[in-house]
């Protein structure tokens, strides 16, 4: 999978290629964007991580690894109509490294200006912002909000994605996008267990966008299909539960085995987001909701709120959010905890494990500020208060934690 | 009492009023090949942030800025959209680096602006009034409050 995107680098700069150092000066454009940052966590129960995939979180070392990313872009104009894009990301990765991965390399084909379609590797818009996540410069916040941006480390595809903007008449235009492709290696790591690892799975879906005026109003849909997921024991857990299903003679088993299996399991991502911006004042809304049939990633509702002002160049903002996991408990176990089988003790301990680590429920409210200092960079400082239950969405969380963390951040963006 | 606080607002609001720069008056201009006659606001917003892809003639769009002094992208930006130019920085930078969009096309001067808006019947521009020539056409007065 790796591969593919190499593959593009030298198709790209061959058919960038022409004569002059003069020409390939117009035809090639390189930038980049980046972040310094360091993190502080009240606690040393509970590991603050960014996203799911990061294999170790912050505590009260100060740790520099949490939000500080690089990236590099190298855009070539082919032709009138065809562009090529690399850009190759540094940041921590689930494997406690930071090797760089290509994030995006894509040829990108523009028929008529409204028109756009491209393939290759592609970043995985699944909601507003999904895809520049790691670009620190564009957004208000330290990071983005864990309890949304946190949930499915599922960045990046290789496939296809076509948009269409549109204008509708007075100040209004509408965007229209779909894009469908296989995952590429993002990995999970799980306490206890090997990694989920997610590449080669597939992820479809669209986005309607509309902006009018200040308004910004956003519906998009993701669904993702687990082929592999979990190497054993988890898949282990299933065959066991399928066995005693038909020892015991007990259909209702046999949904929890597939409840409990995430092979063949399907998420899907419903959107809404708005935002406004208005000279100075900018607000963010988003509220989503995740819908799953496997245990591994419970349903849930996830959001955030968000207001800042700028004076002069400061934008102080305060920030809130939240994930609501909707587990109900338990799946259906029938006469299994009642049974002096170890076999049966065996299944039912690793169900409750399995059920209690994915109870994801926190929330957070930040106040921070972001200063704007000289051109393209900014330094930004965050405090936010967490509230979890069951470790929420933290690493590595002890099991006599209070739930409670103040979490101070401070960051340096750059772009250029 | 009371004094403290009124001197401190009042600075506050001198330091508003300064703007960047508030004395300048900008023109939209096109080539006279366009088959633009007029353009709006709206209109103009929307080109030179990506979000329109046409001239109102029908031409694919080629937006060119002229990046020095900062004052002129300054100004234009603080009229059309009351942004300042790191909120637009910021804009571009979530739509460039996902492969999105590119940024108005950036040269150096106003002469170098007419002379691009010249060259190319897709471009669109925009200049100090009094820097633009029989060459390209003005199409919106950006400081006329009076115009849509």
């Amino acid at each position: 999978m790796r591969f593919g995107a190499w593959l593009l680098t030298p198709l790209i700069l061959a058919l960038a290629w022409p004569a002059s150092a003069e020409e390939l000066e117009k035809k090639l454009k390189f930038s980049g964007f980046g972040t310094v940052g360091l993190v502080w966590n009240s606690t040393d129960q509970a590991g603050f991580v960014r996203d799911a995939s990061q294999p170790e979180g912050a505590t009260r070392t100060p740790d520099g690894r949490i939000d500080s990313r690089l990236g590099l872009q190298m855009d070539a104009t082919l032709s009138s109509t065809l562009q090529g894009t690399l850009q190759v990301v540094s940041k921590y990765n689930y494997d406690g490294t930071f090797r760089p991965e290509f994030s995006w390399a894509f040829l990108g084909w523009t028929p008529v200006p409204e028109i756009q379609a491209r393939a290759g590797r592609l970043g995985i818009e699944a909601f507003m912002n999904a895809d520049s996540r790691d670009v620190g410069y564009s957004y208000l916040w330290v990071r983005p909000p864990v309890e949304v941006f946190g949930l499915i480390p599922i960045t990046r595809m290789n496939g296809v994605d076509l948009t269409g903007t549109f204008s509708l008449g007075g100040q209004t235009t509408l965007r229209l996008k779909g894009f469908y492709g296989a995952i590429v290696s993002e990995q999970v790591p799980v306490s206890g267990y090997p990694n989920l690892d997610l590449s080669g799975d597939r992820v479809g879906g669209g986005i309607a966008e509309v902006q009018s005026g200040a308004w910004r109003g956003r519906m998009a849909y993701a669904r993702f299909q687990f082929r592999k997921g979990f190497a054993p024991p988890v898949s282990e857990l299933s065959t066991d539960l399928e066995n005693l299903a038909a020892l015991l003679g007990d259909p209702g088993l046999n949904q929890t085995a597939t409840a409990v299996d995430p092979n063949g399991g399907v998420l899907q991502w419903y959107s809404a987001g708005l935002t406004y911006e208005e000279g100075p004042l900018q607000g963010q809304a988003m509220l989503n909701h995740l819908g799953s049939d496997r245990i591994f990633m419970p349903s849930s509702w996830t959001g955030f709120l968000s207001l800042g002002y700028r004076v002069g160049h400061a934008t102080p903002y305060a920030l809130w959010s939240r994930i609501d996991s909707r587990q109900q408990g338990l799946p259906y176990l029938g006469a299994l905890p009642f049974l002096p089988n170890p076999l049966a003790a065996q299944v039912v301990a690793d169900v409750a494990l399995l059920t209690a680590v994915n109870e994801d429920t926190q929330s957070t409210a930040a106040l921070g500020l972001r200063w704007d200092w000289r051109a393209n960079v900014d330094c930004k400082f965050q405090v936010d208060r967490i509230r979890a239950q069951n470790g929420g969405m933290f690493n590595n969380s002890q099991p006599d934690w209070n739930g409670r963390a103040t979490v101070v951040s401070a960051t340096i963006d750059f772009v250029f | 009492m009371a004094k403290g606080p009124s001197i401190a607002l009042a600075a506050l609001l001198a330091a508003c009023a300064s703007l960047p720069g508030a004395d300048l008056r900008m023109v939209v201009i096109v080539n006279a090949d366009s088959g633009v006659t007029k353009i709006s606001r709206e209109e103009v917003r929307n080109l030179f942030l990506g979000r329109q892809k046409r001239l109102p003639s029908g031409l694919p769009a080629a937006p060119v800025e002229q990046q020095e002094p900062p004052s002129i992208r300054a100004h234009f930006y603080h009229v059309l959209v009351n942004k300042d130019l790191a909120e637009i920085s910021a804009y571009w930078a979530r739509l460039f680096f996902t492969g999105q969009a590119h940024p108005p096309r950036e040269v150096s001067s106003a002469e170098e602006v007419v002379r691009a808006v010249t060259a190319n019947r897709n471009a669109i521009g925009l200049v100090e009034w009094g820097r633009t020539d029989s060459r390209v056409r003005v199409v919106l007065d950006v400081d006329d409050p009076d115009a849509h």
